[in-house]
């Protein structure tokens, strides 16, 4: 019986609201995943209920709505409720159980129906005080995610000059705290986490492969393992490099000729190209601001003289390339 | 793999995506200024690989009198 309370607590108290607040904050942000031990996922629950925990236990038993709701139970005094629980722990420790919840009709007893209503009682108090918890951490998962989400937008820049208001000066103490060392280094690397959103700006890797290859893209989707190991990178608007036709054209030019390598790049037409990391040597990543600002700048430096158009990667010189 | 998750994310945000598009693209076309303005002189357009992958179409401006013809 001893151990039927314990995996209770320990399901419910524990686990249940850890992979709440995964579940919750992975609809922002994805927190970073390793493979843990069951005492690191059981200490990363204490540390994430801690508080839902406080406040349920502290709203169950004196704030107006919930001390009621849902599950109400008669008889609300403390002693009442110390009562109870007495009763069920010495239902659940006696070693004889099914003589003090007898259900024969011919063995009831008024004690034993007692033990029956105290019984129905903590139930109902466990159900509402996890009703409440679950919800609060939830809320909390909600909100942590949501913060994290914001970490581009209100991160103070440390050559920034702005007076920031205190509720953002607050937020970029807590966030290297709290938020960063639970966020997935690959996602700061392969998204805009870092960036305002306003900025929009996307990310764009050079690939260079064990066999020599060198593919460029920009980064649709990247996967992990549940070591926290990158698996893989999805890529789109890919295109290879050809390597060899350079090294021929380089060889075949005079050595005072300049052999431009923008030259020999060829558009890969796939929307999911997909790299394993196994294949991955060197990765170069580049953050890129949207098409416009290139569009602008590229302007400004031809002097306004010209339009200038991003292309979806076609160009006049070169056919699209199935990858080899 | 252990990253100072800190240390990373202010790397990032030490680094300018704008000004080293700007860089990076001033030292193109500066590169074939000449080249550019000859195509386009001659009524073609010019493609044009930007370091990040992306490909531009540079064409001659159409002034508003030419295009309401």
């Amino acid at each position: 019986m001893i151990a039927l309370i314990t995996t209770y607590f320990l399901v419910f108290y524990i686990l249940v609201p850890g992979a709440l607040f995964r579940f919750f904050t992975s609809w922002f942000v994805p927190l970073k995943l390793f493979e843990r031990t069951r005492t690191q996922e059981a200490t990363f629950a204490v540390a994430v209920a801690l508080l839902p925990f406080a406040f349920a236990l502290f709203g169950a038993w004196y704030l107006p709505v919930m001390k009621d709701r849902p599950f109400s139970v008669s008889g609300q005094s403390d002693s009442d409720r110390r009562q109870d629980y007495h009763r069920v722990a010495g239902i659940l420790t006696s070693s004889d159980a099914s003589r003090l919840l007898a259900v024969n009709p011919a063995l009831t007893s008024p004690a034993t129906q007692d033990n029956w209503h105290a019984l129905n009682r903590v139930l109902r108090r466990q159900a509402r005080f996890l009703t409440w918890y679950f919800l609060l951490t939830g809320c909390e998962g909600l909100l942590f995610g949501f913060l994290a989400g914001r970490y581009g937008d209100w991160k103070i820049i440390e050559d920034s000059t702005a007076q920031r208001p205190l509720l953002i000066r607050f937020y970029n103490w807590i966030a290297p705290r709290l938020i960063l060392p639970n966020i997935s280094e690959w996602y700061m690397l392969l998204t805009d986490f870092t960036w305002p959103r306003h900025e929009e700006i996307f990310v764009r890797v050079d690939i260079l492969q064990n066999d020599g290859n060198l593919y460029q893209g920009r980064v649709a989707d990247y996967f992990i393992d549940s070591a926290g190991k990158l698996t893989g990178i999805l890529l789109e608007h890919v295109s290879r490099f050809d390597r060899q036709a350079y090294l021929d054209v380089k060889g075949d030019s005079k050595p005072t000729e300049y052999v431009s390598s923008t030259d020999f790049w060829k558009n890969i037409p796939s929307q999911n190209f997909y790299i394993g990391q196994s294949s991955i040597s060197n990765l170069n990543v580049r953050f890129v601001p949207r098409d416009e600002t290139l569009i602008s700048l590229a302007e400004k430096i031809l002097d306004n003289k010209y339009d200038v158009v991003v292309t979806p990667g076609e160009t006049n010189s070169h056919q699209p390339d199935i990858y080899s | 793999m252990v990253v100072d998750v800190q240390k990373l994310s202010d790397a990032l945000r030490r680094s300018s995506p704008e000004k080293d598009l700007r860089r990076d693209l001033q030292r193109l076309i500066d590169a074939r200024k000449a080249e550019i303005d000859s195509t386009l002189e001659s009524g073609k357009c010019y493609w044009l690989r930007v370091p990040d992958g992306r490909q531009i179409r540079i064409s001659p401006r159409i002034q508003p009198a030419e295009a309401t013809q």
